[in-house]
């Protein structure tokens, strides 16, 4: 590893505090999506993927597709902390009339495409991950997925087309923290057994503890280089709002972003 | 000769063959012209089935990998099942995906409304950056699929079965400036806005008939149009008709009212397309049968076009 557990750790601490900073600046977000997949994207982003420098070199490394759009502000204080912006940089796009286009330019090298549009993006790393096949690129395609997301069919539609396929190249990443927005999946309309459910199309599965990052270490790395002709599903088993105790694991905070008098509250009880 | 979709795909087996580096992804859905490439180049022949969303974001991925991509699918289903698909990729994101869809209009009527691509143009239309495009013969079927090998922008093709043969020049065609005119250049009583299959039918009668050279045939193969050129040539029109199969709400009917709003133009303007407030055809239909009821097939567009010309 290129960093100890610690670091890690104290990395992701400090990626949800500086969400908190951005967002509670502009006053909207969505923090317990976000805060859901924190350790999730700080394993990835600095131990597994090969980061493009610059866009030009797009081609020669790995791709990163976040299907769960609403869990995408983590990534600002990683790019941040990775050296793509300086916090000035920051401070200005993550506000009303910040000049957005220039940050999906910016962050072209290993963040593909965001959703925000449910259920589309694991099409997208397919496609990403069968243009590699096609053209002999040795790169991997990472994808985070929203487990609530997985009520839209287009994601059954891609899970059907990676396993044919044989995307070998193609790693998924449910962040199965149980809550859409209104209520938890299980209540609403239950996906158990989602393990059987992918497995049977033909993928490799595993679960982990999506908050644990030896876990996500191990799990990931493996599902990096293990190229059987099968696409890896890694079942990642999360809390949403993870981090603040008081918004954790509760329906109706999809969307929740701490306003006025809550905003030092959350600071507080940030973990 | 050959149907503008197998004219269209004739042309990408020979642009392949010659070394371009196409794909073609497909919701379950051949053509003749599609044989021998399938059987010649099956690594660039990629199926999702019958899964129009798939179909969308596929080859959006496989654009963003770098790769030329034409999503080959049925109308209406890559607009209508597929629209929030082509919303965020092909126009927020500008994906260079083309998108080509079977049948316009009321071609496949006799396969019901479900299969009938009649909303699809103004669905279509509400959005940026994607170029529709409807060839009107061979030649821009060739030209468009020439094209697709360096274009760079998201585009949606739509293809009506029926329509064959060859109208066009290739120095007619101009994708930039959208339309062609047939017939009357100059000063003209009558301008009819149309495209797709209207404008072989046309074409043929006013060859054929008297007393057709004061009309003016707007032939409107790739919207958006050039407006300005457009709205030039409109006011060299004492009047105007509007003939398509398609919904009126949003249609090429609608597209010349608000550019003559825009642009202060007064001329009279009758609109002839599918009116919704008639509702939808729960009996077996076809296209005359439809075109009959809704008072667009030619014997009442000739009625209307001479009650303004005589």
């Amino acid at each position: 590893m290129k960093h100890t557990l610690e670091e890690l750790e104290k990395k992701t601490y400090q990626y949800r505090k500086r969400f908190l900073e951005l967002f509670t600046n502009i006053g909207f977000g969505h923090v317990t999506s976000a805060f859901s997949w924190a350790e999730i994207a700080s394993v990835l982003y600095n131990e597994i993927m090969e980061l493009a420098p610059t866009a030009d070199q797009f081609f020669e490394y790995d791709k990163m597709v976040v299907s769960k759009g609403h869990g995408a502000g983590i990534l600002f204080p990683i790019f941040e902390d990775a050296g793509y912006f300086t916090s000035e940089q920051m401070n200005d796009i993550i506000r009303i009339g910040g000049k957005n286009t220039e940050l999906r330019k910016l962050f072209y090298p290993g963040f593909d495409f965001y959703g925000g549009s449910l259920g589309m993006g694991l099409g997208i790393a397919a496609g990403l991950a069968k243009a590699a096949k096609l053209s002999g690129y040795q790169w991997n395609t990472f994808c985070i997925v929203g487990d609530a997301e997985s009520y839209e069919g287009s994601i059954w539609e891609a899970v059907n087309f990676s396993g044919y396929q044989q995307l070998d190249n193609l790693i998924a990443i449910v962040d199965r923290n149980e809550l859409g927005c209104s209520d938890f999946t299980e209540h609403m309309l239950a996906f158990e057994p989602l393990k059987a459910k992918w497995e049977s199309f033909h993928w490799d599965v595993s679960e982990i503890d999506g908050h644990d990052i030896s876990e996500i270490y191990d799990v990931l790395q493996k599902a990096a280089n293990k190229k059987n002709g099968k696409p890896k599903c890694i079942i990642a088993k999360t809390k949403k709002g993870q981090g603040l105790d008081y918004l954790i694991d509760k329906p109706l905070m999809h969307g929740f972003m701490p306003k006025g008098d809550e905003i030092e509250k959350a600071f507080q009880s940030l973990k | 000769m050959a149907s503008v979709r197998d004219a269209f795909f004739n042309q990408i087996y020979e642009c392949v063959k010659a070394g371009d580096d196409i794909y073609i992804i497909t919701a379950d859905l051949g053509a003749p012209s599609l044989d021998d490439f399938r059987k010649d180049f099956p690594e660039r022949y990629i199926s999702v089935g019958i899964a129009e969303q798939n179909l969308v974001t596929i080859a959006a991925g496989l654009a963003l990998g770098g790769k030329k991509v034409i999503a080959y699918g049925l109308n209406p289903f890559p607009v209508t099942r597929a629209f929030d698909q082509v919303r965020s990729l092909m126009a927020e994101l500008e994906i260079p995906v083309t998108l080509c869809a079977l049948n316009a209009g009321l071609c496949s009527a006799e396969c019901g409304y479900t299969h009938m691509p009649i909303e699809d143009m103004a669905m279509m239309r509400t959005l940026s950056n994607v170029k529709i495009m409807n060839p009107t013969d061979e030649t821009i079927a060739r030209k468009l699929a020439a094209e697709t090998v360096v274009c760079n922008v998201p585009r949606f093709i739509r293809f009506d079965k029926s329509i064959a043969g060859t109208i066009y020049e290739e120095e007619d065609i101009d994708f930039e400036r959208g339309f062609s005119i047939i017939g009357n250049k100059g000063q003209s009583k009558l301008g009819i806005i149309t495209n797709g299959c209207y404008v072989k039918e046309l074409n043929q009668w006013m060859q054929q008939s008297q007393n057709t050279d004061g009309i003016k045939l707007f032939d409107l193969y790739t919207l958006p149009v050039d407006e300005q050129a457009l709205v030039d040539e409109i006011g060299k029109c004492q009047q105007m008709i509007t003939i398509e199969e398609n919904v009126l709400a949003g249609g090429l009917g609608s597209l010349l009212l608000e550019i003559m709003s825009d642009h202060e133009i007064m001329r009279p303007v009758k609109r002839m397309g599918l009116d919704t407030k008639k509702g939808y055809y729960h009996v077996f239909t076809n296209r005359e049968y439809i075109r009959k009821d809704q008072f667009i097939d030619m014997d009442n567009i000739m009625k209307h076009i001479y009650s303004v010309l005589l």
